[in-house]
């Protein structure tokens, strides 16, 4: 019953609203002026919204918001693929030369670092000395004398002593006594060479 | 016959040094074999003992100075 009545009102209200809105039905001076009132509002209420949404385009603009760059200010121009392939093989290049030059200061500084402790111990220097004769480097008959083993064994402190001390090879190892046929740098006579 | 190739002479240079270190128990006695073939104590006059450059008795003080850190 009660959508039955919901029904009947709904009618009722379309029908006054038909008689509201056709000028044809009803001539009531009245009511024509009422909808011609609400669409000035309307229309109101239409600029002020227009006019409120320009003055915040202004002052956005006002406020340093820059405009959007075309999309195609930031794509570089295609360089021809040749050109490319060089580009590439000179960095390859150049990569390749600058592992060499790495290497070859790498392989300088093992060498010094070889020769330094090479001179704070008389073992490792023959070993140094030992392989440069095998790679054909002439060994001078001068060398220079080894520093302090401050940090060595009694034996090292013995052995250096009795090179640099007193006199007798001053480091060459290729030295001879003619008169005494004492070689080398501890100037032995031979015999301790010979195989126990 | 072991060369006396550097290498070698160090070798047996250290062997030696221990040996005779391990036999008369000082350096004094290893500094006067090496120069002479016999110990210090067997001399009664050390610095007789001379090879035209220097006598047994300098040479051993010597040594035994530097390794001392004198």
């Amino acid at each position: 019953m009660r959508g039955q009545r919901g029904i009947f009102c709904h009618c009722e209200e379309l029908i006054k609203f038909y008689a509201i809105v056709s000028p044809r039905n009803n001539r009531n001076k009245k009511t024509t002026n009422t909808i011609e009132g609400g669409d000035l509002l309307r229309k109101f209420f239409l600029m002020v919204v227009a006019l409120g949404l320009g003055i915040i385009a202004q002052e956005t603009a006002a406020q340093g918001l820059r405009p959007l760059k075309p999309l195609s200010s930031g794509l570089r121009p295609l360089r021809p693929l040749v050109a490319r392939q060089d580009m590439a093989k000179q960095h390859w290049l150049a990569k390749l030369e600058e592992e060499r030059a790495r290497n070859l200061k790498i392989a300088q500084i093992r060498t010094i670092n070889l020769a330094t402790r090479a001179s704070e111990d008389s073992i490792q220097l023959a070993e140094y000395n030992s392989r440069q004769m095998e790679v054909g480097v002439r060994m001078p008959t001068y060398y220079p004398p080894a520093t302090f083993p401050a940090s060595g064994d009694e034996i090292s402190l013995f052995l250096w002593a009795l090179v640099y001390k007193v006199p007798e090879s001053g480091g060459n190892y290729y030295a001879e006594n003619k008169k005494t046929g004492a070689y080398g740098k501890y100037q032995f006579i031979l015999a301790p060479h010979r195989p126990v | 016959m072991i060369e006396p190739i550097p290498f070698n002479q160090e070798r047996v240079a250290r062997f030696m040094a221990e040996t005779l270190f391990g036999q008369y128990g000082n350096w004094r006695d290893v500094a006067s074999v090496w120069f002479s073939g016999e110990p210090y104590y067997s001399y009664k006059n050390p610095a007789a003992i001379s090879d035209g450059r220097t006598n047994l008795k300098d040479y051993c003080d010597t040594i035994l100075q530097v390794m001392n850190g004198n």
